[in-house]
């Protein structure tokens, strides 16, 4: 399968920050979730995508073209939006459909109008007036309605209302039935994360903590509570978090198999508990132990 | 400027060679884009454009009608080209940063490259072409009107000094982001309008003839005609010189 981006060793170094290596494939079709709290390095790597910021090192590719070399050719079928991004504030959204309808042959009239009455906007409405959810579906408008094979979204549902935000994941996830186009967004809420995406990358202060397939990723974690006493170290790879009170431990392991709770026994833990993660506690588990080491 | 070329950029930031079957053939600017954010620049200041063109339409106007009438008209006409050139400077590039339009417009097929050019156009669309008009005009009341003839060599020198002017703003205003540089260049500017205004009225060569009936182009007018005309074209290429180099917005 041909990937729709690829990072590949990619450095990009700030005054305040360096993003440290960061490796990433989205194979074409597939939604990938980008996960960091502020400062993580998701904003820079979406911004490379676009081909507005060169790396120091390594190499990006988007829809097969390096960047930022090609990126008039990559942007013509990317389409972005971002938390800070605003629109003309004088003028109406018609006019920004017109404006953008000048730039793409591929713009879908019928499509943009359908969006339009599907997110409830008046198009007429100068843009100034529009509250921040109104401004994310009035991008939204502008960049799905070309139908780019490639979506980038930076921080799309940041500050929506309960109801626009069940709006723009429900058209996200509409447009998600098209196999042919990627979409890859940054978001804070792991819920919409875990709700939209196929694989997921977590970035923390420039570095990569992981990136892969989500249901694998998931699948890999438990949480175990367990009793007993704890002499020296535990003895188990992959250990990410080691909580105790007393003689009950709560271990948050990242290479679950069943041949963990064996070796707890063996050692003389009663284990009482063994549960799934959220992709919200993996990712806290994840920062907290990147934070630590 | 349509030309086709190869992208020269065959290698990546790390040196490693790139596939070139991905390296398409394309112009080096993308034209129909450049077009439209010329368009919509104009569109989004065509009142502030005609609010400044009536100005100074209004100036012309009067400025033949008595000595008053003259020294309010002159006024008011240098008020309006200056004032015409640095709010559209401050609406098309200082607002589209500071409101964060800029983001929208770089997540479009466009280059730096592009960008740049469709800056220059724009410049050229909504400041030259009216400050044209505005100068002809001038001209044309000088001509037409009982005002001395020889004002007009003045006249010129000082009309081509706001253009010169405004050329350091705009290219200024290109190569830095922050707000408080070009401000404080827009007002720096203004503030040597005034002298230079003095130094050549002061001039026997230049202000001597001013009230004359007689039109006088002499080697010091033409002099600094000429110095006027060739920073602006240097200014330019300059500015388009390092601006189309750059293969990255941010």
């Amino acid at each position: 399968m041909q990937n729709a981006v690829e990072f590949h060793q990619v450095c990009k170094r700030y005054p305040e920050f360096y993003l440290d290596n960061l490796t990433l494939q989205l194979p074409r079709g597939q939604v990938m979730g980008l996960v960091g709290v502020n400062g993580a390095g998701k904003s820079t790597a979406l911004r490379m995508i676009l081909g507005l910021t060169q790396p120091d090192s390594g190499t990006v590719n988007v829809l097969g073209y390096p960047m930022p070399q090609c990126q008039v050719q990559a942007k013509e079928n990317i389409g972005y939006a971002a938390e800070d991004m605003r629109l003309y504030r004088n003028e109406n959204l018609r006019w920004h459909m017109q404006f953008i309808q000048s730039i793409y042959p591929s713009w879908d009239p019928l499509y943009a109008e359908h969006l339009v009455k599907r997110f409830d906007m008046n198009p007429n409405q100068l843009t100034k007036s529009y509250s921040h959810g109104q401004r994310v579906k009035a991008s939204l408008i502008l960049l799905l309605a070309r139908r780019p094979r490639l979506v980038v979204l930076d921080e799309p549902t940041t500050g929506l209302d309960p109801v626009s935000r069940y709006e723009v994941l429900a058209e996200l996830a509409e447009i998600l039935r098209d196999e042919s186009r990627s979409v890859l967004f940054s978001s804070h809420s792991t819920q919409d994360v875990e709700q939209l995406s196929d694989s997921i990358t977590f970035l923390h202060k420039g570095k990569t903590l992981a990136s892969q397939d989500k249901e694998t990723y998931i699948d890999s974690w438990r949480r175990i509570l367990c009793t007993g006493s704890l002499e020296g170290e535990l003895g188990l790879a992959g250990v990410a978090e080691l909580k105790s009170n007393g003689s009950l431990h709560e271990i948050k392991i990242k290479i679950f198999d069943a041949s963990v709770v064996e070796r707890l026994r063996e050692k003389g833990f009663v284990v009482s508990q063994v549960e799934r993660m959220s992709l919200e506690q993996i990712f806290i588990a994840s920062v907290r132990e990147a934070t630590k080491s | 400027m349509n030309q086709v070329v190869e992208n020269s950029a065959n290698t990546n930031s790390t040196g490693g060679a790139i596939d070139n079957s991905v390296m398409e053939k394309r112009p080096m600017l993308n034209m129909p884009v450049i077009k439209s954010l010329v368009y919509k620049d104009i569109y989004l200041n065509r009142k502030l454009i005609a609010t400044y063109i009536g100005g100074a339409i209004f100036a012309l106007s009067i400025i033949s009608l008595g000595e008053w009438q003259f020294f309010m008209g002159s006024i008011v006409l240098i008020s309006m080209m200056i004032g015409l050139g640095n709010h559209q400077l401050s609406t098309s590039m200082i607002s589209e940063r500071k409101e964060q339009t800029l983001v929208f417009i770089m997540s479009q097929p466009v280059s730096p490259a592009d960008y740049a050019m469709a800056k220059f156009l724009s410049n050229i669309a909504m400041f030259f072409v009216p400050w044209s008009f505005l100068f002809l005009t001038t001209i044309g009341v000088l001509i037409l009107t009982p005002l001395p003839d020889g004002l007009l060599p003045f006249t010129v020198l000082i009309c081509v000094l706001i253009l010169l002017n405004h050329c350091i703003t705009w290219s200024i205003a290109m190569e830095v982001e922050s707000e408080g540089i070009i401000l404080t260049i827009m007002i720096g500017l203004n503030c040597l309008f005034n002298p230079a205004l003095y130094f050549l009225a002061d001039s026997p060569d230049i202000g001597g003839h001013t009230r004359g009936a007689d039109i006088v182009w002499n080697a010091t007018s033409i002099n600094v005609l000429i110095l006027e005309v060739v920073a602006i074209v240097l200014l330019f290429i300059a500015t388009l010189y390092f601006q189309m180099r750059k293969k990255v917005f941010i």
